[in-house]
């Protein structure tokens, strides 16, 4: 069954701890049980000695009895702590993987996919399925075991009665069982009307400014309080179905107290039983018919975390992006005599998932230490070559060279060191400016990072930002104007010190002042390395070498 | 337990569902003790050497059973009914509010946070309501009841099995407290963590080109460390509430057994009598074992309610009454007019964007601002559609003073093309509809036209129907920035805003762009940000700010006599005087 095969595959996630945390799960579980058997013993005993009609003994009863139940509480209080610990180790582990995943996808996922989804993803689904190790199986281990350590004494002391009650019992669990399958289906989609809202919240949240403006925008709140609505429903069928089963639960309950009443009437006037023996039972029946029916209720919410275990597992089981591992060493291939200009697309032919062809036999080659300014109609193609040579997508037919390799062959991250990519809209990390700009470069120095700023035109306001380089440039950049975003993204390009550079209107932001000051930049820079500008501006593709005209 | 005023609100305006629930549950736990009465009796009457015939109780005990089963079934739907519309108007007002909330909530609030407290903190709320008030409900009316009828039999059993409640209470409540502060700290860790979690996914383009995996992966695991760090704690104090509930409640355990033998063999209390007590003892123990726990449960939920009625507490936009009239529209000369406007954002008072401003817009004309970025030219268009309000100094819309009009009315007037373009998820057509209320498809298409996108749009597959991808990510930055056009052209508004409405385009297009807005400035008033000459050049009237301040104004050409900033600026691109043009040669 493939839920058994997604629930052994999720507790495998704890590793080397797996064995400590059921060792300490099930130990804190019997640390409980002994506690409340202890208990029930007391009372027992207690009966005994109302048979007799003697108080003799009680201090001895006591005694053991608080001596048994320290022991049992130490136990439950030590191993119930490592279990815990362990089980939230788990869930942290859980969420470490995912998001690992998450940023390794290949880039037609992340088109095709809502960023909500994959956040969803790491915050909600992972949280659920991690309810498994927090809580989940021990609440369906534990009625478990505490059935089986009630019904012994139970059993020994009266079988027959036992064995009617347990018969009831069983009755009522496989009437709970029923319940299991439209629970889940319900669940399933309360899950999906949720991830619906959650869209629509985004897109609300995310777009506020164009809410406040357009008027046409409040179709999304309308839309997500449809879909409220509906949520509201599936939730309605969800109460309506556990009322039923409380109450199937509860006549269960009144019918087995009723049998018990009837049985036991029965049994001690046949003398199989006596009152003290009845009396046991009945207190411990009490807790074992709880545990019992908790089963039923337990087992469909493991069986729903279980499910989303298994949405971990489908997005943890998506292909990486790996189209293009290094085959050949770059070192050792570097003496073959190069025939090779130093970018080289070789009758690339490429289309996008919708089908929409953006490139069909398509040769550009350029010289190393040259700059290159693609021109052309917007969305002719431009970016997408830079995503191509970036490697953010295999080509469907020709090939892309750097250097006279393959850059299927170079493998993801040797190619990516090799180039500096501005895009179009620069995105900035919701960290420090400095942070920002040093991601260009592993471990880059104070020094290095500065250098940076000034050769960006940067520096200057940088300085003047109540934080300086310290500053927290906002979700999005949104504390900088576009053309001080987009000069951070320039200084971060520029410490990456990289042989290629992949310009893409890299000055768009910019008024003129700006961008003549950091053209300056560039050209300094361009001296050395091999660009590809992108290129609207006329003044831009003045300053290139030579242009490439798409149409 | 402190509860919100939304909140409350809600939860008395259902409390009728409430009601119910609770008259459910006491009927199911009576039903409950009588049927142990019974037992009880029946048990005594063996003891005593009597026959018990069954058959005697057998009716009494199926109303019984009866009633106990219907209760069971009721108290469980009042209770759900009570929790889920509850809910439900909660998240249907929020939404409303969200969208009235003033827009530098959203400054200080990352989307990431904004959403986390939505859907996760809903979350804890509907636990609240669906389970763990129910669960208070059930066991306060179990204890009460059971209580009630064991205090009738005997006050000195009833006194041993309360013994050590009183404890427990004092000791569960600064347990509470504390699980309470690390719960306010866990859910703010959880916000951390799911920004940081968005910040990667939206920025995965620069984060896979420049290789940041594992760095990004060091900032995830340090949010989600942080957040294990708190769990310790918490996993601490729980376990040791646990453990010592269980102690403290041995006593009575331990204690009513042994003072209900001694009764018994004194003769003051019958077996069957002290069968029922240890049954009800049993019942009300675990009752009460639970109920701190629930209530600790609250506390923590309870965490998550306040961080809802925060959204709600947040200050709302303020609006005006004042709507324009055609009549108005028509004789006014001004579209806009700031006077001595002084603006700085909250966090950086120092830190002036504009200090003594003063701009007038003339209705019908074309208006171009320029300057260096980061002036503020962006902001000026912010304060202008008033999302950020200016601390001193008047704005008048249409003649009227901006904080009179009635804030829908006033942004009707506006249309707003934005530096950073945002698509929605959706199709290209309902993405341009945003411009109007129940837009056709004809108007769509006309305004895609207009926009010089609609020749695109039909070379796609599903032309209209094509999905823009979250944020666009489908498209071109130029075509992103003609729908974007496109969805402000279907507005129709008499003023628009355009933020480099052609910063992404190429000459060819940005050429069209420029075609469309001529067409649209006769009958508008059109401000438009720019740095590219092409598009300033045609404006009636140029502003160059600087520094904060208004420094030049005027047609191209008197800007350029003057000599000043913007001369600076442009004369080198207007008299083709590229220092490159060299080079563009030898290739």
């Amino acid at each position: 069954m493939k839920k058994n095969r997604v629930f052994v595959r999720f507790l495998k996630i704890l590793g080397k701890s797996l064995p400590l945390f059921l060792f300490a799960m099930i130990i804190h579980m019997v640390g409980d049980n002994l506690f409340t058997i202890v208990l029930s013993i007391f009372v027992k005993n207690i009966f005994g000695l109302v048979a007799i009609g003697s108080m003799d003994g009680l201090g001895n009863i006591i005694f053991v009895s608080l001596i048994a139940g320290i022991i049992a509480l130490t136990i439950f209080y030590i191993f119930g702590s490592i279990y815990d610990i362990e089980a939230k180790r788990g869930n942290a582990k859980v969420q470490k993987l995912v998001f690992d995943k998450a940023l390794k996808l290949p880039m037609t996922y992340y088109e095709n996919h809502h960023s909500g989804d994959i956040v969803s993803k790491l915050v909600y689904d992972a949280d659920t399925a991690s309810q498994i190790f927090t809580s989940r199986l021990r609440r369906v281990t534990t009625p478990i075991m505490s059935v089986v350590v009630y019904l012994i004494p139970m059993f020994w002391m009266c079988p027959q009665l036992t064995l009617c009650l347990f018969a009831i019992n069983v009755i009522a669990l496989v009437v709970n069982g029923k319940f299991i399958k439209p629970m889940k289906d319900n669940g399933k989609k309360m899950s999906q009307k949720n991830a619906a809202m959650t869209k629509h919240l985004s897109t609300m949240i995310q777009g506020i400014e164009l809410v406040k403006i357009f008027a046409g925008s409040n179709k999304i709140v309308e839309d997500y309080k449809n879909d409220n609505s509906q949520y509201s429903k599936v939730q309605e069928e969800y109460c309506n179905m556990s009322s039923i089963l409380t109450a199937i639960n509860a006549l269960f309950d009144s019918i087995c107290s009723l049998a018990f009443l009837a049985l036991a009437v029965v049994f001690i006037q046949k003398g199989i039983t006596t009152v003290g023996e009845v009396a046991a039972i009945y207190t411990m029946y009490g807790s074992f018919s709880n545990n019992f029916l908790q089963i039923g209720q337990y087992f469909p919410e493991l069986m729903n975390c279980i499910a989303h275990a298994e949405v971990i597992f489908d997005f943890l089981d998506e292909e990486e992006e790996n189209w293009n591992v290094a085959s050949i060493d770059w070192e050792n291939e570097s003496d073959k005599k190069i025939k090779y200009e130093y970018i080289d697309l070789d009758n690339v032919t490429f289309s996008y998932n919708s089908g929409k062809k953006v490139l069909g036999n398509f040769s550009m080659k350029v010289s190393k230490g040259k700059n290159v300014a693609l021109t052309g109609q917007s969305g002719k193609g431009k970016s997408t070559i830079a995503k191509l040579i970036l490697g953010f997508y295999p080509v469907e037919s020709g090939v892309i060279r750097i250097e006279g390799k393959n850059i299927s062959e170079i493998g993801i991250e040797k190619l990516r060191e090799m180039i500096a990519y501005v895009p179009q809209m620069p995105y900035l990390f919701n960290v420090r400016i400095r942070d920002n700009i040093g991601y260009g470069k592993s471990e880059a120095t104070e020094e290095e990072i500065i250098k940076a700023a000034k050769a960006a035109n940067a520096h200057d306001f940088i300085m003047n930002q109540s934080h300086g380089y310290d500053t927290i440039v906002g979700e999005r950049g949104s504390r900088l104007s576009g053309g001080e975003c987009q000069r951070i993204a320039i200084a971060r390009a520029i410490i990456k010190n990289a042989p290629i550079l992949l310009l893409d209107e890299a000055t768009s932001s910019l008024d003129n002042k700006a961008e003549q000051l950091v053209q300056s930049a560039i050209d300094n820079l361009l001296k050395d390395k091999t660009t590809l500008t992108i290129a609207h501006k006329p003044s831009t593709i003045a300053a290139a070498d030579y242009e490439v005209r798409m149409g | 337990m402190k509860k919100g005023k939304v909140f409350l609100k809600l939860a008395l305006k259902y409390s009728h569902w409430l009601i119910l629930s609770v008259l459910a549950t006491y009927v199911m736990v009576k039903a409950t003790v009588m049927g142990t009465d019974i037992i009880a009796k029946s048990i005594d009457h063996l003891v005593s050497g009597g026959n018990v015939n069954v058959y005697a109780f057998l009716p009494e005990i199926f109303v019984i059973i009866l009633f106990a089963t219907i209760a069971a079934y009721l108290k469980t739907w009042f209770g759900g009914k009570y929790s889920i519309h509850i809910q439900r108007t909660f998240k249907s007002e929020a939404a409303d509010k969200i969208v009235c909330l003033e827009y530098k909530y959203f400054d200080k609030e990352s989307s990431g946070g904004i959403i986390a407290k939505f859907i996760s903190d809903i979350h804890q709320v509907e636990t609240l309501f669906s389970s763990t008030i129910p669960r208070l409900i059930v066991s306060t009316i179990s204890i009460g009841t059971v209580l009630v009828y064991i205090l009738h039999l005997n006050l000195i059993l009833t006194l041993s099995i309360l013994t050590s409640y009183p404890v427990v209470l004092i000791v569960t409540y600064f347990l509470g407290r504390k699980l309470k502060n690390i719960a306010k700290k866990r859910r703010g860790k959880i916000d951390e963590m799911t920004d940081i979690a968005n910040d990667c996914i939206s920025g995965i383009v620069v984060l896979r080109s420049y290789n940041l995996v594992q760095i990004m992966r060091g900032r995830l695991d340090s949010a989600i460390n942080a957040i294990l760090k708190s769990e310790y704690s918490r996993a601490w104090i729980i376990h040791t509430s646990q453990t010592l509930e269980r102690f403290i409640f041995w006593i009575p355990n331990m204690l009513c057994p042994s003072l209900a033998l001694y009764m018994v063999i004194k003769g003051k209390l019958s077996i069957g009598g002290m069968t029922s007590y240890i049954v009800l003892m049993n019942k009300i123990l675990g009752d009460m074992k639970g109920l701190p726990f629930a209530i600790n449960e609250a506390r923590e939920n309870n965490v998550s309610l306040q961080r809802l009625e925060d959204i709600f507490n947040a200050p709302q936009e303020h609006s005006g009454t004042y709507r324009i009239t055609t009549d108005e529209v028509s004789t006014s000369t001004n579209a806009i007019k700031m006077e001595n406007i002084t603006f700085s954002y909250n966090e950086d008072k120092e830190r002036k964007v504009f200090e003594n401003l003063s701009i007038t817009i003339i209705k019908g004309k074309t208006t171009a601002i320029v300057g260096e970025s980061g002036q503020g030219k962006s902001t000026l268009f912010k304060i202008i559609a008033g999302f950020y309000i200016q601390q001193s100094g008047k704005y008048q819309l249409f003649g009227n003073d901006f904080s009179e009009w009635n804030l829908e009315a006033a942004r009707n007037q506006l249309a707003i093309v934005s530096q950073n373009v945002f698509l929605f998820e959706g199709t290209i057509a309902e993405n341009v509809a945003y411009g109007k209320r129940n837009a056709t498809m004809p108007e769509i298409v006309e305004a895609c036209k207009k926009a010089n996108i609609h020749d695109f749009i039909m070379t796609l597959q599903k032309g209209y129907d094509t999905n823009a991808g979250e944020r666009g990510v489908k498209l071109s930055g130029g075509e992103c920035q003609r729908i974007s056009i496109a969805r402000a052209i279907l507005k129709d508004a008499p003023i628009l805003l355009m933020d480099e409405p052609t910063s992404c385009v190429d000459v060819d297009t940005e050429q069209l762009i420029q075609n469309a807005i001529d067409n649209l400035s006769k009958q508008k008033t059109v401000i438009i940000i720019a740095h590219r000459l092409s598009t300033i050049k045609k404006a009636d009237k140029i502003m160059v700010i600087d520094k904060g301040k208004l420094v030049e104004e005027g047609t191209h050409n008197e800007l350029l006599y003057i000599k000043g900033i913007y001369s600076a600026l442009y004369s080198r691109e207007n008299n083709g005087g590229f220092e490159y043009e060299k080079k563009s040669s030898i290739c």
